[in-house]
């Protein structure tokens, strides 16, 4: 019988990183100083049924960690260890580990071996402490009995070394004998031994002369690591022999471990001599400094990997593909469509029969507005997807920085659609990271300012409308604006002379600008070379706005408004000459029809045109797209509003209010600029779908950019 | 043909066993967690358990405990689904009255042979 077990691979793979974000989630509740048999369990638990899971579906690397990992936290559910912030910090790099050995399965890369191993020598150490003499032993009995006897006799120096060995079929009829083998390696030290039955058959099957079984073996030793793989040299031709761990020269991280131990003892051991001041000073801030900088580690290697994978589909009864919904979305979307061609057809239709046909065609309109509600409901998320991975961040971004945040999540169970908020992981990391590098001040700092020693971080969604409000806001320090205009001054953004007349709009706007940061030096938090541009552009792409709200000393607050779904706009038919565009009807302020008056030349590019004392760049959209189109005079100004600033459109005609579904250019075409994407009228005309963020801001960053684009 | 109960909360485990016992033939019925067992059970009789321990809500100990307690699941097998062979569960499950254990992880080929050595035993012999 052979069965494809890649069948259940996509299966597995999302049910296992969704449990890591659980055991991730559930472990910081822990290190903030919760205790409950659920919470243990739960951790437990996900990890236990990745280790089930792991193994039967064909990932032995995967299965082994766990279950190393599974003995852990099995200790720890039963209190034979208190989690430290040490053990906290040991098992979130385990959960990060997991997960990347899943993601790099799922995307068939090979392991890193090597972080395998000083992993599972921290989680020895953890075993060891919770009384446990040598990690890989079961916990049964005799677990129990070890944690009775006293330490294991390897001296402190001595170094874990793991020897994993798959004799050949033909080991044991050409005479060899694994059990000699294990005597002379426990006579080298303390010996741990655990075999691997996964392979013998089923005693149908079963050839008693042939050699199914295989070892994992750990040894506890002060020998170097030839010395250990010479035991195997009579057997090593017809063997599988790997020997890991043993000192050749000691590794940097095992020579680490073996300092920290002292320090320990010394610190839990009541009656031992108390330490000197001076003494003790070093030893903690080189204890602390280790912490440091092996979250930050941490948190590179996060950032390196975490950060562009993809977010994991929902803990939910179904678990269903995004290819199937968007295909799902996709046939929907063409059946709106089609019901919009046959109502064009019917209001041509001045025939008497017509009336009957129209209830039809009213009721097919009702029909297909539920169904493109409910698939729309199937997408939606809870924002807590994009939120859930934020306590995390801000606790490694804590431990390395010494700043002290208390996050604060509300409206978390706000939905939205599920590649928005995919999108919107990436900005609101970068929010996150701004927010607690520039934003919150150090404890001493605040004190000094009478504030509360921990800031608070708060991270907020609520829908407004068709529309979804996210907020990021921190009571720390607020944007500096003398330091704005003075960075905006450098950076030629404003004319000197000018920045004192700046309004406080202005200076809020500045901070968006490309390459601008008021951070006295890049640290390692921020300082990515990625500004709030991007972030503002990211948004953009999402048809969304950014605006920045702050007052110094108080703090600042972020607020990104978005639509609900990227898939169906509500729009404006436009005329210009004979083409026909769609703009947006969310950015769309006022239409208004300007009297030759009102429209103004100015100096070398274009016109501007006074609304209300308010002078706006005047755009003819037909000038964009090389379209002959009316005098200004006799055609409509649309005005745009997009990041807080406006322009007026001109177009010929305005043709009426229309519910599209967007097409993207991208997919079929190319990325063209201003352009948001394409869709198909009634009348099965293609039309373009403009993107007014994009028309707003080409316009006031350079008019006569708008000019070349002809 | 043999009707056979998966009690996993693992959804791709429980896919596994369903194809494996599937493909030869059998029934397959389906549960994430111990009480939806315990209601499957009762509506339509199954000739074997497999049943994971460690599941939220009731567990596979409380399970067995259960089952046993039905008239229609005095001697019926029930396997369950065990770290390795030291595991402590597998001692507790077989005072509460399981017949055997499956080390997880497990092949595919010995899922099928060691569940039918078992139904062999308890149905043939």
């Amino acid at each position: 019988m052979s069965i494809d077990l890649r069948q259940f691979h996509a299966s597995f793979f999302s049910e296992s990183l969704e449990g890591l974000d659980a055991a991730e989630a559930n472990l910081l509740r822990l290190e903030s100083g919760e205790r409950s048999p659920e919470l243990l369990n739960a951790i437990f638990r996900a990890i236990h049924s990745i280790k089930g899971a792991a193994g039967s579906l064909g990932f032995p690397e995967i299965g082994r960690f766990t279950h190393e990992f599974e003995y852990v936290l099995d200790d720890l559910r039963r209190g034979e260890f208190e989690p430290d912030a040490e053990a906290a910090d040991t098992m979130l790099a385990c959960v990060d580990h997991v997960r990347y050995m899943l993601r790099s399965a799922q995307a068939e890369k090979p392991l890193d071996a090597a972080r395998d191993t000083a992993l599972l020598e921290r989680l020895a150490e953890l075993r060891s402490a919770s009384g446990h003499a040598g990690a890989g032993k079961p916990a049964g009995a005799e677990g129990k009995k070890s944690a009775a006897k006293p330490a294991a006799p390897a001296a402190d120096d001595a170094a874990l070394c793991r020897i994993r060995f798959r004799p050949g079929p033909g080991f044991f009829a050409s005479g060899n004998d694994a059990l000699k083998l294990f005597r002379v390696l426990d006579g080298m030290g303390s010996l741990t031994v655990r075999a691997d039955v996964s392979a013998v058959p089923a005693p149908g099957k079963f050839d008693p002369e042939q050699c199914y079984l295989a070892w994992d073996l750990e040894l506890r030793t002060e020998r170097e690591r030839q010395e250990v793989a010479d035991v195997f040299g009579w057997v090593e031709d017809d063997c599988e022999v790997v020997v890991e761990g043993a000192p050749e020269g000691k590794r940097a991280d095992e020579k680490r471990a073996d300092e920290k131990k002292p320090d320990r003892k010394q610190e839990k051991k009541p009656d031992s001599a108390p330490l000197s001041a001076e003494e003790e000073k070093p030893a903690a801030a080189e204890r602390r400094a280790e912490d440091r900088r092996r979250t930050e580690r941490r948190v590179e290697r996060r950032r390196a990997e975490d950060l562009d994978a993809p977010l994991q589909t929902r803990g939910d009864i179904l678990h269903v593909g995004r290819a199937k919904l968007d295909a799902l979305m996709n046939a929907v979307g063409e059946l709106v469509i089609t019901k919009t061609i046959l109502k064009q057809i019917i209001s041509e239709l001045v025939h008497d029969g017509a009336g009957r046909l129209e209830e039809a065609i009213q009721e097919l309109d009702h029909h297909a507005r539920d169904l493109q509600e409910s698939v729309m409901a199937i997408r939606m998320q809870p924002m807590s997807f994009a939120f859930g991975r934020f306590p995390r961040l801000v606790r490694d971004l804590c431990q390395a920085s010494g700043k002290l945040v208390q996050l604060r999540v509300s409206g978390e169970a706000s939905e939205l659609d599920s590649t928005v908020i995919e999108k919107l992981v990436d900005p609101l990391t970068h929010l996150v990271r701004n927010a607690l590098d520039h934003g919150v001040e150090a404890p001493a700092e605040r004190v000094a300012a009478g504030k509360l020693e921990t800031a608070t971080l708060t991270l907020h969604a609520e829908h407004r409308g068709g529309n979804i409000e996210i907020v990021v806001g921190d009571d720390g320090r607020g944007i500096n604006r003398p330091r704005v205009r003075a960075k905006a001054l450098e950076l030629g953004l404003i004319a000197a002379g000018q920045e004192e007349s700046l309004s406080d709009e202005r200076v809020q706007e500045l901070i968006f600008a490309p390459g601008f940061s008021t951070a006295e030096q890049p640290n390692e938090l921020s300082g990515r070379g990625v500004g709030l541009d991007v972030v503002r552009r990211n948004v953009g792409e999402l048809n969304g706005a950014i605006k920045v709200e702050s007052e110094p000393g108080r703090g600042t607050r972020f607020v990104i408004r978005l639509p609900l779904t990227l898939a169906i706009v509500d729009g404006m038919r436009v005329g210009v000459g004979a083409e026909t565009y769609i703009l947006p009807l969310a950015s769309i302020v006022e239409c208004i029809r300007p009297g030759a008056a009102a429209v103004r030349p100015i100096s070398g590019h274009g016109h501007v045109m006074e609304i209300r004392g308010e002078y706006l760049p005047l755009v003819p959209l037909g000038g964009i797209f090389g379209v002959e189109a009316v005098a200004a005079d006799k055609g409509i100004a649309v005005v745009l509003e997009a990041d807080g600033a406006r322009i007026a459109l001109l177009v010929d005609s305005l043709l009426g209010q229309e519910q599209v579904v967007i097409k993207t250019l991208e997919a079929n075409y190319r990325k063209v600029p201003c352009v948001a994407g394409a869709t198909i009228l009634g009348e099965g005309r293609v039309v373009l779908i403009l993107d007014a963020a994009a028309l707003v801001r080409s316009a006031n960053e350079a008019p006569q950019e708008i000019e070349g684009a002809r | 043909m043999p009707r056979i109960m998966i009690v996993d909360d693992v959804a791709s485990i429980r896919q596994i066993v369903t194809k494996v016992f599937q493909d030869v033939g059998y029934q397959v019925t389906e549960a994430a967690r111990g009480d939806e067992a315990l209601d499957l059970a009762k509506l339509k009789r199954v000739h074997l358990v497999i049943t994971d321990v460690e599941m939220p809500g009731m567990n596979g100990l409380e399970l067995i405990k259960e089952l046993r307690q039905l008239k229609s699941y005095q001697t019926t097998p029930i396997l369950i689904l065990a770290r390795d062979a030291s595991d402590v569960n597998i001692k507790k499950a077989e005072t509460l009255g399981a017949s055997g254990f499956i080390e997880k992880p497990f092949t595919p080929e010995r899922l099928l042979s060691v569940v039918n050595q078992v139904l062999v035993d308890a149905y043939v012999n």
